[in-house]
């Protein structure tokens, strides 16, 4: 008799078969992108990458374009729309358009966060223009603009170009006190898909941009890094070198970092003062002006003039960003934890953080002027 | 019951008559009249025509000898008894033996001359290797005795003989090395063999089935083998071996599950690559097992876990299929098992059709009809190639059939029914014994220090203990402190 209620029970676990629903992979849509506008009445205008797995399609993907009052409501807006029942589980990168930005992230980043398919490592955006069009892209040599946006974005924060900026990191902005997260900024040009820069965020808002430039500078005094290649815009005069001989006048260095390490010190616990001290050892590719790299001395100089362009690159940025009250560097995490009850909160930090002193030192040492790679 | 012993009739009529009708009359017992009132009574196509002549007949014909004691010293056959019982003089008969009975004595000799008609000796077929001997068990007892005791000269080698089938008297022989097979386990197979009611047995594929510790389970718990090195080696460790007169195949235990993807070949080789190919072994056993099953898991659930750079050629390859995975899997499958079955039982000259069949007609023309996906056809062909690393015949096909449930689970909840039925599995393998001994060891219980033998395997400068699962009365091949002083 318990032999016969035990096989019962597995037979009846059988039928729990009702209980799991099938998503089986061609029958579903697959969207790898998304991207939110704002709408002139305040509605979200959703764009959503959908992968196309017809083999005979020419085009790989389909974009469907739908206006909703939230994200989840775009998606049953899209479902009305599509062949296949459309699933984020492959969702790479989500973008915003600057003005829905401006409106705060918060939502989106908290549903996609909830929604256990979604991975945490899929990419935040900020779109200079339309989302919509920048994911209408028709460009034969980008047969899927969703999967090129996401490799163009994971490429560049590998090499340290841009900041990561993950689902995951992006949460900072509502769970973390001392650090905002960074989004890089995409733009449509000359058909096709630019990293013009990274948006700083205050309380998941986009308050202000950085240039391309400047987002270097971003990523290296985020953590310590092994790689990112840059180019510098130095003086010559120390060097006895006016660049008069050059098309536009302007002296520069393309440098490969072999090792970067920032560290940010609390000098002064009331009057808020921080040592931002960035060590960079990196190995010279190109300087556009007849110089002798096997004179010590020329180098020397040279580090001290890198040096000093770093020195005031990060000043400007350190300034900036305390006037739009954004820390993407994380002096507060610094703050909250070398200071005993701090209690420290976001809107406490974004008022004390403007008013502090950072000062900047930069160590810069050449590594190699020989093998470029 | 006290058995009652018939006394053997001492007249040669009645003699005659008796062993007649013992035998219900068969034809082929001879009674032949050596003079003198000597008869002898034999099966004729039992024994050795030859020895009937020269060493029985030739001694004892044209004498007379007036007690049977006296025929015994003339006849120069070794294996010769004397016998008052009828019943055991029938039993003789039919094994191979002579009566010599004389007119007015109440007792037999049993003249024991079986004509020894067996296959020669040949390479191992069915578990061949490259590296070492190549000589399988054949079907006769004593030479598969006489083949183990030439690997093991040892006067420990114990060897005890047991009959089992109460019709056919089948010969079992039980082989241990005294001094260091675990008395426990002998004595427990001991006894398992001597309970054994039945009316008979034919291969000792049969009594491995009939004495091992749970019949209900999917995996077998004792080892079969043809190959006279690989039980010697077994037996050196401690382990106990079962032959059986009529089969080429020898059983050893106590056998513990991960020694079922041993090989002789991994002790011969050097031991990185023993190591190697065991650690490649149980990859492709785990893969045999859990990649159709994943396969339909993730198709049919879990799309997000799909890399990227596998989606498209996945869904496009999946497009035109007109099936739910989980039809599609199984249909593919048991195409793979029907070849198989139908390779294995065709005679060898059209067995290569089939992989003709095979190869082009199912795998490309499903393909082609929009049966199967590509991928699919990878994925089972692999299943199946890691169930053929099994080294042992009985275990690949449990893995073979381990994995339909497998993809059923996973077709019903996905990954969650994949790790539902590995759960269960592995429940079930703790659970089980083989003669007692615990059979997953030396993972459960863990015996880490038999996993340097049993799971990889280091040289043998680093492995002087015999397995301590086997529980061995010996624990060393050789004592490291002696050999270290000798160097």
């Amino acid at each position: 008799m318990r032999q016969y209620k035990k096989w019962l029970l597995v037979f009846i676990i059988l039928l729990l078969t009702g209980c799991a629903k099938p998503k089986t992979l061609e029958k579903i849509g697959l969207v790898t992108t998304k991207g939110y506008d704002l709408e002139k009445d305040g509605k979200i205008k959703g764009s959503l990458v959908i992968l196309t797995v017809d083999p005979n399609a020419k085009q790989k993907t389909t974009i469907i374009t739908t206006k909703a009052l939230t994200a989840r409501g775009n998606r049953i807006h899209s479902d009305v729309m599509s062949s296949k029942k459309l699933l984020s589980g492959q969702l790479r990168v989500v973008l915003f358009s600057e003005a829905i930005a401006k409106h705060g992230i918060k939502p989106f980043t908290d549903t996609f966060v909830r929604d256990p398919s979604i991975s945490d490592l899929i990419y935040m955006g900020i779109v200079d223009g339309q989302t919509e069009d920048l994911l209408g892209i028709v460009n034969n040599q980008i047969p899927d603009v969703g999967q090129h946006i996401y490799k163009e974005i994971d490429h560049n924060v590998r090499w340290s170009l841009i900041p990561s900026s993950t689902l995951h990191e992006t949460l900072q902005g509502n769970y973390a006190v001392g650090k905002d997260p960074v989004l890089p900024i995409l733009k449509k040009t000359k058909n096709r898909v630019r990293i013009s820069g990274v948006a700083l965020l205050k309380d998941n808002k986009l308050v202000g941009k950085l240039n391309f430039y400047q987002s270097y500078y971003v990523r290296t005094l985020q953590s310590p890094l092994k790689s990112g290649a840059f180019e510098i815009p130095i003086s010559g005069e120390s060097l006895g070198l006016t660049g008069d001989h050059l098309p536009h006048k302007q002296l520069a260095v393309a440098l490969d970092t072999v090792l970067s390490n920032p560290k940010i010190e609390l000098i002064n616990k009331e009057n808020l003062e921080f040592n931002l001290n960035l060590k960079i050892n990196a190995r010279i590719q190109e300087i556009n002006a007849d110089i002798d790299l096997k004179s010590p001395k020329t180098i020397q100089l040279l580090e001290r003039e890198i040096a000093n362009q770093m020195k005031k690159d990060i000043r400007k940025i350190v300034a900036y960003c305390q006037s739009v009250q954004s820390d993407p560097f994380g002096l507060g995490e610094t703050y909250r934890s070398s200071v005993r009850h701090a209690n420290l909160n976001r809107k406490k930090w974004h008022k004390i953080y403007p008013k502090a002193k950072v000062n900047v030192n930069v160590k810069f040492t050449i590594a190699k002027t020989g093998i470029v790679e | 019951m006290e058995k009652i012993i018939r006394p053997i009739p001492p007249t040669t009529e009645e003699m005659t008559l008796a062993l007649k009708k013992g035998l219900q009359n068969s034809a082929d017992l001879m009674v032949k009249s050596a003079g003198s009132g000597m008869t002898l009574l034999y099966i004729d196509t039992l024994i050795e025509k030859l020895m009937l002549h020269q060493d029985i007949l030739g001694r004892i014909k044209d004498e007379s000898f007036s007690e049977i004691d006296a025929i015994m010293g003339e006849i120069t056959v070794s294996d010769i008894k004397k016998s008052k019982n009828l019943d055991e003089a029938i039993m003789a008969v039919l094994t191979g033996s002579v009566i010599v009975h004389l007119n007015g004595d109440s007792s037999v000799l049993l003249v024991n001359i079986p004509s020894d008609e067996k296959r020669a000796l040949s390479k191992s077929e069915n578990e061949s290797q490259v590296v070492g001997s190549q000589i399988a068990f054949n079907e006769s007892l004593s030479t598969n005795i006489q083949l183990i005791r030439r690997y093991l000269a040892d006067p420990n080698l114990c060897q005890e003989m047991f009959h089992i089938g109460t019709r056919t008297h089948t010969a079992v022989s039980m082989l241990y090395i005294k001094d260091i097979a675990s008395e426990e386990y002998v004595n427990n197979l001991r006894e398992r063999l001597t309970s054994i009611k039945i009316d008979g047995i034919i291969d000792s594929a049969v009594l491995s089935q009939l004495i091992e510790d749970s019949s209900l389970s999917l995996f077998p718990q004792m080892t079969v083998t043809e190959r006279p090195d690989l039980v010697s080696h077994w037996l050196l460790n401690g382990k106990i071996t079962v032959l059986v007169n009529g089969s080429t195949l020898a059983i050893c235990c106590p056998h513990s599950f991960i020694e079922f993807f041993h090989t002789m070949e991994d002790i011969n080789v050097r031991w990185h690559i023993a190591t190697f190919l065991r650690l490649l072994r149980m990859a492709g056993v785990f893969m045999s097992i859990f990649f159709t099953a994943v396969y339909v898991a993730v198709l049919t659930y879990h799309y997000e876990i799909v890399p990227q750079a596998l989606l498209i050629p996945l869904s496009e390859s999946r497009a035109r299929v007109p099936f739910p995975p989980l039809f599609e899997a199984f249909l593919l499958e048991f195409m793979i098992e029907f070849l198989r079955e139908a390779g294995s039982r065709m005679p060898t000259k059209v067995g290569q059709t089939i992989g003709i069949v095979g190869g082009i007609v199912i795998g490309t023309a499903a393909v082609d009809a929009g049966f199967t996906s590509n991928i699919l056809i990878i994925i089972v062909a692999l299943g199946a190639l890691g169930s053929f690393i099994t080294p042992s015949y009985t275990m690949g096909n449990v893995i073979r059939i381990l994995r339909f449930p497998l993809i059923l689970l996973a077709g019903c909840w996905g990954l969650y029914g994949i790790m539902f039925g590995f759960c269960l599995l592995l429940l079930h393998l703790l659970r089980q014994t083989t003669l007692g001994a615990p059979f997953m060891a030396p993972f459960y219980p863990p015996r880490f220090a038999d996993w340097k033998t049993n799971i990889i395997r280091l040289p043998f400068t680093y492995t002087s203990n015999r397995p301590i699962e086997l529980r061995p009365k010996d624990e060393h091949k050789y004592n490291p402190e002696k050999a270290k002083k000798q160097k």
